[in-house]
This record gives C-alpha cells, structure tokens and sequence, in this order.
C-alpha cells in the first residue's frame, strides 16, 4: 500500500508537469485549430532559460558555500524563464505561423514540425549537445509521513503547477483577454465583430502557453535533475497524448490528461517495468483515438447554423 | 462632420475569380432606416461584410461617418460605431446569454454604461432576461436573432448592419423582431438593413436599394418602391391588375 502511495505522489507530481505542458497544445488548438509541434522546444528552452538564470544568479557560489539559494531567487528565476519562453513563443507565432494562418492546414503543420526540429538543432549549437545538471534552485529535503517517503521537490512541484493552473482559470474566465480568447476559438469572426483584436488574443494565447510549458520546464530540471537540447521530444509528444487524452481544446481536460498520463507512466514504471513507462503513453493515445477520439473532456464539434 | 452615417462608391467585392459585388454606391444617412434587398446571392452578405472589413473588397471606397476604411481592420471599424448583426446570429453558442451580452461590450467595458444597456437590451427583449444564465447555444432561432441584435446593441453603435433578422423564423416572431428593429431605430441609431422579405422591408425603411446580381437595379423611396410595378411583380409576388 505505502508502495502505492508513493508511485502515486510520484505520478501526480510528474502528471502536474505534463499538464502544464499540455495546456499550451490545448490552448494554440483551441484557437487557431494548429497542433503546436514547437511546443515541446519551448519547454526545453525554458528549462535552459531558468538554467542560465539560475547561474547568473550566482547559485554556483551558493552551491559550493553549502547554501540553500534564497527563495526569492528561485521564483525570479521560474520568472524569468516564463517571460523568454513567452517572448519564444509569441515570436514563432509572429514568424512562422501567422504567414500561413490562412494557407491550408497542412501547411501551418509541416511549418510546426519545421519550427521544432529548427529549434531542436538551434538548442544543441547554443547549449551545446551534452546534458546538464540541472542546478539545485531548490535543496531537496525527503520527509516521511506514514511509511510514505515525500520530497520537498515533488511537495513543490505539485503546489506551483497548481498555482499557476489556478490563475489560468481565473485568467481564461475573470479578464477581458481571457474572454476575447474564448470567443475567438468558438467563432473568430464574430469575435471581430465585438471589436476583439484577434491578432493580439493569438499573440496572449502563445505567450501564456509558452509560459507554463517553461514553468514546467524548470520543475522537470528539479525532478528529472538533467536537462537536454532533445527532453523537448518525448515529454512535448507526452504532453500532447495528455491534451488530446483530456480533449484537445478543453483546458481543465490538458489539466486531466496531464494527470493521468503522469500516473499511468509511473504506475508502469513502478509494477510493471520501468522499460515500458514512455510505451504506456502511446497505448493510451492510440486507445484515445479508438474508442473515444473527442478526449475525456472534449466536446464532438457541432457548428450550428 | 459628415451628415452621411455610411457613403459606398463603386464598391467590388470577389471572391477568387467571382465577382459577388460589381460596383455598387450606397449612402446611408444618419438616423435613415435604409434597406438593401435582393435575392438569394445578389450579393447583399458581401456588401456588409466588405463594410465592416471580414472581406476585403477590390476596388472602391467605404466611407464611415466620413471616415474611409480602406486597409482598416474589422475590430477598429467596429471601435468606430458600427455593429453588423450577422446572418446566421453568429452567436457564441457554448457562452451563455449574459457571457454573450458582454462581450458585445468588449469596448465600452465601463461598468454603469454596461449595465444600462444590459437593462435596455432585457427591456427590448424580455425573452432574453429570462435565459441569461443559459448557454446561447441552446436558444431558439428566435431567441439567437435576438440575442445578436442585443449583443450588438451592447457596444452602444451609432450604426447597426441587420444580416436578414427573418432568416428562418416563424412570421410571429418575425414581426417582434422588426418592432424593435423600429424601437432601436427611433433611439437615434442608424440602420441599414438586409432582407429578402421585402415586403417587411419596404415597411420598415424609409430607403431602398434594390440589388440584383451584384448591382444596384433599382433605388428610392420605400414608398416609392412598394408601388412600384416591377417590385410588385418580383419581389412581392402580386399581380400588378391588384
Ligand atoms: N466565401 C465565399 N466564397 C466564394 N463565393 C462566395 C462566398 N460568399 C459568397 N459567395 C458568392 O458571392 C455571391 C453573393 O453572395 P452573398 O453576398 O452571400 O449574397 P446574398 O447575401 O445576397 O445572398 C454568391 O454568388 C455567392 O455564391
Ligand atoms: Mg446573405
């Protein structure tokens, strides 16, 4: 039983990082019907972003003084990292797929794949090909409760995944911006019609989506402990089984599939063997699309006229 | 200032190699109740959305409250007064009522404004009061109709563009509908309305251009108009002898 319960924390916190990834997919589908390959890069790069962020906040010294690096830090770095990625994400949007927005669309997804193996090699020339240690932002402190052994890391991970899912929600149906985002994925022409910029809701939806995938970007460093130009690959197309999992489009649908998928991985791993837990994700997508192709959460498209 | 609320010239609009409009002008003078009739395909839906910029047009000038629209983007036209009620409601059918009323306000978010002219609107049309909680997607064709006008009327316009309102309603409600399509009216808001019962429209307006196969066969008067032989043979469907 505490076996079981420890694969499940593990699994709840890795699935938190998943569903922060995968909101970005939902999101760029949801309105402008585009699966976003270069998602899973902007997730690499925010890791490398709160990487460099965390060495020129000296975490080096802090390391070798035996110090814990201050908590401010840490947040300036999560920081940051989401505002590069923001900036990342907002200007593939504005150079790739905004010329092809209105082409076929085939088109904007060869683009996609186009951006993402561009970023994939850009990565290895700047950070260089070799994998990092990904620095001690946060000193990782074990505490047991009940037989069940519990990180401060996975504690964290958990927490600030949460968090910012929360403020999404509070974003998506609170503001003004949240609201233009919504009507302009249920209909982008009478989203015009009220006034709404629909240039600028795309621009805010690349940008937020960018944001969380590098949130989650520096919570895979702290858990997975090494980063590399290509994690981008498997744990971007893992996010994006979890957002078509959960439906793709539906927001707290990403937030499920993320989960689950966080916990079907680890439940493999843990009882079954550690050599299936990325095969169990393709299973599960390839389940999806059989028997219930809309997602968990989606909804079947039905346009009225 | 210009007395025009809208001034057209020449206006072409194409589809790839198909021309919809092929040269047409059209003035709409302010506070003017004016009607753009014509059959299926005339080329009327072209006209308003090349008006508020969802199509671009190839040639010709648009002129909004004196102001020329060339290369605008719709969503500053609309900043400019105009709200276009489109064929086929285009409402936001997983948002319910109210979410639909107030992004009518996107940009007269003011809060007393919004809420008085969320108060008019349930006055002009109690159906909606009732249903504000429930999803738009779920109304009645009426009721969507309704809700469209209630949600352009949400952005405080100084010109609304009516896509047929009758399209595909029972002849009860057609009638409500053209009743607050007068009231809005006789609140100072411009109207330029586009129909294909002609007989409602020529009733409500005071203007008409009559389009067939994208250009402008016939204009006048409503009155004018509804006596005249051709209309009456074409559109009315009356025996000229009647
Ligand atoms: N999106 C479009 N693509 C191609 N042709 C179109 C499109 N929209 C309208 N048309 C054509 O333009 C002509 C005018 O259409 P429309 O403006 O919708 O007429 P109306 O509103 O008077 O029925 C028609 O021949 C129609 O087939
Ligand atoms: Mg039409």
């Amino acid at each position: 039983m505490t076996e079981f319960i420890q694969q499940v924390i593990n699994g709840l916190s890795l699935g938190s990082i998943y569903a922060l990834i995968a909101l970005g997919y939902t999101m760029v589908y949801g309105i402008l019907r585009l699966i976003n390959f270069a998602h899973g890069e902007v997730f690499m790069v925010g890791a490398y972003a709160g990487y460099y962020a965390a060495s020129a906040f000296g975490i080096d010294a802090y390391e070798r003084g035996g110090r814990a690096f201050p908590l401010v830090l840490a947040v300036a770095v999560l920081l940051l990292a989401m505002a590069a990625a923001a900036a990342l994400g907002t200007t593939i949007e504005l150079l790739a797929y905004r010329p092809v927005r209105k082409a076929p669309r085939l088109t904007p997804l060869i683009t996609a794949i186009g951006v993402s193996l561009f970023l994939q090699n850009a990565g290895m020339l700047v950070f260089g090909p070799n994998p990092r240690r990904y620095p001690p932002i946060l000193k990782e402190v074990p505490f047991e409760i009940g037989g069940v052994i519990v990180t401060n890391i996975k504690v964290t991970i958990f927490v600030v995944a949460l968090a910012l899912m929360t403020a999404l929600r509070f974003f998506v149906l609170g503001t003004w911006t949240g609201r233009a985002m919504r009507a302009v994925s249920i209909h982008p022409d009478a989203a015009r019609l009220m006034g709404i910029d629909v240039d600028r809701t795309i621009r805010a939806c690349f940008a937020i989506g960018s944001a969380l995938a590098a949130a989650g970007g520096i919570l895979f460093g702290l858990d997975q402990i090494m980063i590399n130009p290509l994690m981008g690959v498997l744990t971007g197309l893992k996010a994006f089984v979890a957002a078509v999992l959960g439906g793709i489009g539906s927001i707290p649908g990403a937030v499920l599939g993320g989960v689950l998928i966080g916990l079907a991985e680890q439940l493999t791993a843990g009882y079954l063997s550690p050599d299936y837990r990325d095969a169990i994700t393709f299973v599960i997508l390839i389940l999806v699309l059989m028997l219930k192709p809309e997602g968990l959460l989606g909804v079947v498209k039905q346009e009225k006229v | 200032m210009s007395d025009l609320a809208l001034e057209i010239r020449d206006l072409r609009v194409a589809y790839g190699g198909i021309v919809a409009v092929k040269g047409i002008s059209l003035d709409v003078g302010r506070g003017e109740i004016v009607t753009l009739i014509g059959a299926n395909g005339a080329g009327k839906t072209s006209t308003l959305k090349s008006i508020v910029g969802l199509v671009p047009p190839i040639s010709g000038t648009i002129r909004l409250f004196g102001r020329d629209l060339r290369g605008v983007p719709t969503h500053r036209i609309v900043a400019d007064g105009v709200a276009l009620v489109p064929e086929g409601r285009a409402v936001f059918s997983s948002m319910s009522v109210r979410e639909n009323l107030e992004l009518g306000s996107f940009l007269k978010r003011e809060k007393a404004g919004r809420e008085a002219r969320l108060e008019r609107c349930v006055r002009l049309f109690p159906r909606l009061g009732e249903r504000l909680a429930q999803e738009a997607g779920t109304l009645s064709g009426g009721e969507q109709q309704m809700l469209a006008i209630a949600r352009a009327l949400m952005g405080d316009p100084k010109l609304i563009l009516l896509d047929e309102p009758s399209l595909g309603l029972a002849p009860k409600l057609v009638a409500q509908i053209f009743e607050s399509i007068l009231e809005i009216a006789k609140s100072g808001i411009t109207i330029l309305l586009v129909e294909q019962n002609t007989r409602l429209a020529l009733e409500t307006a005071e203007r008409a251009y009559v389009l067939v196969t994208g250009e402008v066969a016939l204009q006048g008067s409503a009155a004018e108009l509804r006596e005249d032989p051709r209309i009456r043979a074409a559109y009315l469907g009356e025996d000229p002898a009647a």
